[in-house]
Parts: structure tokens; sequence; C-alpha cells
């Protein structure tokens, strides 16, 4: 579903990412694990279309995101790191707006709201100003536009930054929920391991730039016989 | 066609679920009735003045036209250098700053869809500006009488003035607009467009003493240079093509700017 070939990212003189390259199969739900400043954003970014790459390819669905910018991004729904909600607007026009963006049928544009808004769990807060709702909400309202007109692929910069314990149960619930339909293909960064132990089969560890470990979480720990708070703090210091 | 709209929809809902649109609208229209009573006391001191001086023929020449709506009209015309910077400052800038950039340039749209759409939204605001000082005509025309029984107000003038203001806020506002694309600030959009439409008003004043060809192209290059013969109900095709071509060009230089960003 999503192929990276070669990517590479520089700013000035200031590399972000170099050379990664990795494929993901529909249905996999894939950790994207680093420590900050690894690159994940630079790379969750050059996939969601936002900003080119200095060098290499990114295929989705089997269609370049750089040639076919737009058919990718009907694909796609993204989440940043910094929810892109607009305070002025209220949770409802914010998400009606969103969908239609995203080319929802204007005659399913409410139930479709209702639904994501439902999934995302603030489908009590609709009537509300962005504004006065707290930032777990704006997380959430995040998190639900991301999921309008259900894309195949879900790309989440760190999804649970933000949320108190018990959000934070309730979004890695969503994500194993939207897993187990096996329809989405889920990327979510995070430098929290309990996050990938919750809801990923699959890591890619990057640090300063590099994939440095790319396999199943299971297999990963039996190769290293030791748990994945170990295998983190050895593999990103390097 | 679709996105356009929705992005119109979007930033004009922001601008009425905040004060913006209010506090403008109702400082605009007081502002405007300001100007409107005071060409009024102006015209009604020179009416007495010609008829105590029995000057028959000056009195004649008396109309609500120029004595009262184009005065009025131009110096509501100031009044854009000083509303346009604050509609427009937010449109690029305020995306930026709040992230909603990111949403917006990873959703399935063209960048041209986007400028127009926040074009389009400026347009609907600055047309209501427009509008709102058509109010005084119409109770001149209510109240006023003529010996002959015609029309106090002569309407085509009225109408062309309209019109050119309407071009002319639609012109500074896609300078404004292409400022914003510029910054992430949006107070130095709001800065940088006053200063630039400041010099665009101010340029044809200091041209009155300049003679010939520069005084020519600082005319020609202005709006206001442009404006003033439609307000006088003169209203040209070369002022016509000289707005939409100025917008057009503008709007395009703002279309390429945030191209810009899907290449950097």
């Amino acid at each position: 579903m999503i192929e990276v070939d070669g990517l590479t990212k520089r700013y000035r003189d200031n590399v972000a990412i170099e050379d990664l390259s990795f494929f993901i199969e529909k249905g996999e739900v894939v950790g994207f694990l680093g420590p900050n400043g690894a690159g994940k954003s630079t790379t969750m970014r050059i996939l969601s279309g936002y900003m080119p790459a200095t060098a290499g390819r990114v295929r989705v669905g089997g269609l370049d995101v750089f040639d076919d910018p737009l058919a990718v991004k009907k694909r796609i729904g993204y989440l940043p790191e910094i929810p892109p909600v607009y305070l002025d607007m209220t949770v409802r026009a914010y998400l009606r707006f969103v969908a239609t963006l995203k080319v929802v049928p204007r005659r399913q544009l409410s139930t479709e709201v209702e639904r994501c808004a439902e999934l995302a769990g603030i489908d009590h807060i609709l009537p509300r100003l962005i504004r006065n709702v707290s930032k777990g909400y704006r997380q959430r309202v995040g998190l639900a536009q991301a999921l309008l007109g259900d894309p195949d692929v879900l790309i989440l910069d760190e999804p649970t930054v933000g949320l108190d314990p018990l959000q934070i149960e309730q979004v890695r619930q969503l994500i194993n929920t939207l897993a187990a339909t096996q329809r989405h293909t889920i990327i979510l960064s995070t430098h929290i391991l309990q996050e990938v132990e919750a809801t990923c089969q699959r890591i890619i560890m990057v640090a300063r730039g590099h994939i440095v470990a790319d396999d199943q979480l299971k297999s990963l720990e039996q190769e290293h016989n030791t748990s994945l708070q170990q295998i983190f703090a050895r593999l990103a210091m390097g | 066609m679709r996105n356009t709209l929705n992005i119109a929809g979007k930033e004009l809902s922001i601008y009425f679920t905040t004060t913006v649109g209010y506090t403008g609208f109702g400082a605009y229209a007081f502002l405007m009735g300001l100007f409107f009573t005071t060409s009024l006391n102006k015209y009604q001191q020179l009416t007495d003045y010609y008829v105590s001086s029995r000057r028959a023929a000056l009195l004649e020449q008396l109309n609500f036209n120029d004595q009262i709506i184009t005065p009025m009209l131009s110096s509501g015309l100031w009044m854009f250098l000083f509303f346009i910077p604050f509609l427009t400052m937010r449109q690029f800038a305020e995306e930026k700053s709040g992230r909603t950039f990111e949403l917006l340039m990873t959703a399935p749209i063209r960048s041209i869809e986007l400028v127009l759409g926040k074009f389009i939204s400026v347009a609907c605001m600055i047309f209501i500006f427009t509008i709102i000082p058509v109010v005084f005509p119409v109770v001149l025309n209510s109240y006023g009488s003529t010996a002959g029984g015609v029309s106090p107000v002569e309407w085509a003038p009225v109408f062309s003035g309209f019109v050119s203001i309407f071009l002319m806020g639609l012109t500074c506002a896609s300078i404004g607009i292409f400022v914003s694309s510029l910054t992430e600030s949006q107070i130095v959009a709001a800065l940088c467009t006053f200063a630039i439409l400041l010099i665009g008003f101010v340029l044809p004043l200091m041209a009155q003493r300049l003679e010939g060809d520069w005084r020519a192209i600082v005319e020609y290059l202005t709006p206001v240079g442009h404006v003033g013969r439609g307000l006088q109900g003169r209203l040209r095709s070369s002022d016509l093509v000289y707005f939409t071509s100025v917008t057009t060009i503008v709007l395009y230089f703002t279309h390429r700017v945030v191209e810009a960003h899907r290449w950097r």
C-alpha cells in the first residue's frame, strides 16, 4: 500500500532524514518509533504530501505522491503533530468543512460527520466552539478530521499527545478497532513505547534520520531477547 | 468549484463567528454617516449663502451628486486603506501560524482553488462594505425635492461610483491577500499591506505637482488614479481593464507563492 524508496530530506545543510526505504502492506498497523528529532514528523509530512522530499519516491496505492498528489490525498487521512483546527469554528462546522474538502458527497455530510465524531468520542461537543474545548478534545477533533471520508491510509503523527490516560486508552482502542477491520493501513508516529506495544504489529525505528530497525514487534523482542525499552535505548543511542 | 466555495464559506463563517465582520461594518457605517452629515451640512450652508446673496445661477448648479455623494464616497475610499489590511491579514498568515495550512495543503484541493476561495470571501466582505453607504443616496432621494419633479439624485453616476469603489476594493484586497501569503505574522501582513496601500493612495497626491509623463505614469499605476473618474460618473473601460488586470496578476502571484510551498 505504501512504498517508500530512498527518501531523503535536507533543510539547507541539515539532514532530517536520509535514504529511508520501507514497504507497508494494506491493513498493517505500523509504529514509527524514534526519539524526538529523529525525523518522524518530517517523514509523515512527506508521506501526506505536505512537503516534497529532496530525493526519493513515495507511492501510495500505486500512485506517486509528487506526480499525482490529488488522487493520493483523497486516500489519506492525516493528523499532523499539532491538530489543524480553526479555533473560531464550531466542531461541527469544522468537520463539515473538512468532509467537503475530502470530497464526501453533500448528502452524506451530516452522517459522515456524526460517524467520525462518534468514533473519536466527541459527538457530545459538536456544537461547541473549538476555541472553548480542552487540548485533549482538540486533539480528538483532529483525529475525527483524519477519519472523515473513510480513507484507506491513516497517517497519525503522535495521536495521543496531550490526552489524559483515559483518553489515551480510548484512542488506542479506536486504532485497534480500525485495525481489526483490515481496511485501513495505519502509520502512527510516537516516542511512547507503550503506545507501540498496545497498537502496532510492526515497528519501524528511526534515529538521527536513519532506519535502525524494521521488524514485527514480537520478532524484534525475541531477537534481542529483551524488552522494547532496552532495544529502543540501545538503537536510539547508536 | 465546490472546493473554492467551501473555502470561501469557511472564511466568511469565521468573519461572522468572530467580531471582525460586525465591528468592521459598524465602524464603517458610523464613519460614513459622519462624512454624509458633514457633506450635507456644507451643502446646506452653501445653499443658504447663495440664497441670501441672490446668486441664482450658482444655486442652480448645486446638486446632491456633486456636493454630497461624491465627497462622501471619496472620503469613504480612504477608509478602505484602514479596513482592507484588517480583512486580509489573517487569510494566509493565520493558516500558517495556526498550523491549519498543513490541513489545506494535504487536502485534495488545488492551490488556485484555495487562493480563489479566499479572494471570494474577501470580495463578499468588500461588497457589503460597498453597499452600506447606498443608504445615504436613498435617504437623499426620498427627502430631497427638485423644482421640475425629476429625481433629486442622479442614479447613473452614483452607480458608477459604487462600482469603481468595489473594484478598487478588490484590487486592494488582492494585494492584502498576497502580502498575507508571504508571512506567518498577521501583524506584519497588516502593516505591510497598509504601507503598500498608503503609497498607492498618497502617490497621486504627490504627483499633482509633477508635470507630463511622470504624472501620467503615477496616475496610471495607482488604483486611486482610476477610481476618481468613476466617482464623478465617468467610469471608463480602461479603468475596468486596469482593476481586473492588476487583481488577476496579484492573485496569480499569490497562487505562485502558495504553490511554492509544495516544492520547497
